[in-house]
């Protein structure tokens, strides 16, 4: 099956995904523990993708597997077009990557550090003072890495990560132990690295933080994709309910009852109301109300945020459980999760 | 290659270790100029005349005894000192600094990957150079480099400071040219015992387990090579001990002893027994061994996982 490109950078040439894998798998202790079981992911090329998942559900294993890291047990893995591990390479200079905490000597200075992964790829050190001050660390990076903050250890690794000027930058858990400052100026970071151009796959289970930069999603749970597509597709598959206040709550419950409508009482002047099969309307539901002479105060379109829509998804991925289909990049809604 | 070597070789000397390791250098020196200006100072006049007059007091008492002249006259050889030659001196020069620079290049090899696995820098080195064979031979050339330098440095500070008393005291004894051959070659084993410290370090993950176990498997080695010595028909186990394969390589042949303590009812004491281990067989020992070691560090971290 072939998916069109992401939605930001729709324009761009061959190869047409970033990131793709298929039925990739990792276990250990000889199979009896599966980090990963038969993952397809589809990164499109340009933008933000988010790449959800709970703790535990192989969203690092996966990463540092296309990285090289990690050796995978079966399946393909497709980087920039090149199959990876065998052409990783090729295309290392195009691929930035934090995995987890940054890690650097913690005795050597922030400058030292970036002098020798600079030296080891054959960039000029006189970049590592350029990137040192892109992100802020102009004035601390003859301090050792060891005395940084967590921010700071952060800048340095996307420092780091930008003396390649890559295509593709891989951020694992990027916001983890940040203040609200960290974590903000980290999302504007990968939200201007995606608008430049650049594609920027970010794993997180801080879904909030996500929504508000991705462009595109890939949920996983158990080692599997459970999700994945735009956003926008991916919360359509949430709940959509319209929450109705009424003083006649009763009688207005049996009105949209009859109309086909599914009812919740919330409160005494409250009730959410659904439609089985696609969202519902607030003014359709204010006509069917008008019409019976009944007059609501508040009609409100309520959305299921991406973390419920996670929820539900990883919840249902418990075994004997069903769960949602995946949807594909501008494709219709098909099952097509996790392989095997 | 270039670039990932000169990167390496950033690293190394930006450690701390390697202040340690020049610590351990000037040491040496100091400790063989202090062995040196006690062990080869000349006898003051007192001392000569202290030791005839013990020699005579000596000769003059076997003589009472009724022992013959010439036994006497052996008996009292020993007690002149005598003059040291170059080669004897140098022996245990090259001792010295081959046991300091083999200790400081072992935990400088085995700390230089030890380092990267404990702050987990490697797994970022790696998402750099993603080609594990260049970042390993990378790795192991600039350990070795600085090993044989070490190697070098120690080995020939201890010997620049005894030649130099040896020079003071003597001036007349000669400068034996083949001991600069011994030298290297114990140079040689210091950036072994490096390279060893870091396939160590790298197989265990961990600087002071890889020091653990060299550690443990030179105890090991020591009694596997006294229960060789002693025990008839485990004698062939001792070629293949690797101090004693180092010592044939350095010493251009290892002589050493197998004991024999069945006929001691007979002839009163232990029977010992010399065999000399060739240099050609030291030699191949080390080099085949290393590359050995070398490969099976290679495909283990190859294929192994980084977290």
């Amino acid at each position: 099956m072939t998916l069109p490109p992401g939605p930001r950078h729709a324009e761009a040439a061959a190869p047409t995904f970033a990131v793709r894998t298929s039925a990739l798998k990792k276990t250990y202790k000889r199979g009896r523990i599966v980090a990963v079981g038969g993952l397809n992911l589809n990164v499109p090329l340009g933008g933000v993708h988010g790449f959800l998942g709970p703790n535990g559900s192989g969203k690092t294993t996966t990463i540092r597997m296309l990285l090289g890291l990690v050796r995978a047990d079966g399946g393909t893995m497709e980087v920039l077009g090149r199959e990876v591990p065998a052409r990783l390479p090729e295309i290392i200079d195009s691929v930035g990557a934090i995995v987890e905490a940054p890690t650097f000597f913690p005795n050597f200075s922030g400058s030292k550090n970036l002098t020798i992964l600079a030296q080891g790829i054959g960039v000029p050190t006189r970049r590592v003072a350029e990137v040192l001050v892109e992100v802020g660390l102009g004035g601390r990076e003859k301090d050792a890495f060891r005395t940084y903050s967590l921010g700071m250890k952060q800048r340095l690794a996307i420092a780091a990560t930008l003396l390649k000027d890559p295509q593709l930058l891989i951020f694992d858990e990027p916001t983890n132990g940040l203040d609200p400052g960290g974590i903000r100026e980290i999302r504007d970071v990968m939200r201007n690295l995606g608008d430049a151009g650049k594609t920027v796959l970010v794993s997180s289970h801080i879904l909030s933080e996500v929504q508000q930069v991705a462009d595109t999603v890939t949920i996983i749970g158990r080692g599997r994709t459970l999700a994945e597509g735009p956003v926008e597709a991916i919360l359509a598959q949430g709940r959509q309910s319209v929450r109705v206040g009424i003083a006649d709550r009763d009688r207005a419950g049996g009105v949209l009852t009859s109309a086909g409508y599914r009812v919740v009482a919330t409160s005494p002047e409250t009730l959410r109301v659904e439609r089985p099969d696609a969202a519902p309307d607030p003014a359709a539901v204010a006509r069917i109300l008008g019409h019976a002479d009944l007059w609501p105060f508040e009609l409100t379109l309520e959305a299921d945020s991406l973390e419920d829509v996670f929820i539900a998804l990883t919840t249902s991925a418990q075994p004997d459980r069903p769960h949602l289909p995946a949807a594909p990049f501008g494709g219709p809604t098909t099952p097509q999760g996790g392989a095997a | 290659m270039i670039r990932l070597l000169a990167a390496e070789a950033n690293r190394l000397l930006s450690r701390r270790m390697i202040w340690a390791v020049v610590a351990g250098i000037i040491a040496t020196a100091g400790l063989a100029g202090v062995t040196s200006y006690f062990g080869m100072r000349p006898p003051s006049a007192a001392d000569v005349q202290q030791q005839q007059q013990m020699r005579d007091q000596v000769l003059a008492d076997c003589k009472a005894s009724g022992t013959s002249a010439d036994d006497c006259a052996q008996q009292v050889t020993g007690m002149a000192q005598e003059v040291p030659t170059h080669d004897s001196v140098m022996k245990n020069a090259d001792s010295m600094g081959g046991t300091i620079g083999g200790f400081l290049a072992l935990l400088l090899g085995a700390s230089f990957i030890g380092a990267e696995y404990r702050s987990g820098s490697l797994g970022n080195w790696l998402t750099f150079v993603p080609q594990r064979g260049r970042v390993f031979a990378a790795k192991a050339l600039t350990v070795a480099a600085a090993s044989l330098a070490i190697g070098v440095l120690a080995v020939g500070a201890a010997g620049l400071v005894t030649t130099g008393f040896l020079r003071l005291y003597y001036p007349a004894v000669a400068l034996d040219a083949h001991t600069l051959g011994q030298a290297g070659r114990t140079s040689v084993i210091v950036m072994v015992q490096g390279l060893i410290g870091f396939v160590a370090a790298l197989i265990a993950r961990h600087t002071i387990a890889a020091l653990g176990v060299m550690f443990g498997a030179q105890i090991i080695e020591q009694i596997v090579t006294g229960v060789a010595q002693t025990v008839r028909g485990a004698e062939w186990l001792i070629p293949l001990m690797p101090s004693v394969n180092a010592n044939a390589f350095i010493q251009n042949g290892y002589k050493y002893q197998l004991i024999d303590l069945t006929k001691i009812e007979a002839t009163g004491g232990p029977t010992f027994t010399d065999k000399i281990l060739p240099f050609a067989n030291g030699a191949a020992y080390v080099g085949i061994g290393l590359a050995v070691v070398l490969a099976g560090a290679y495909l283990v971290f190859r294929r192994r996982d980084v977290q």
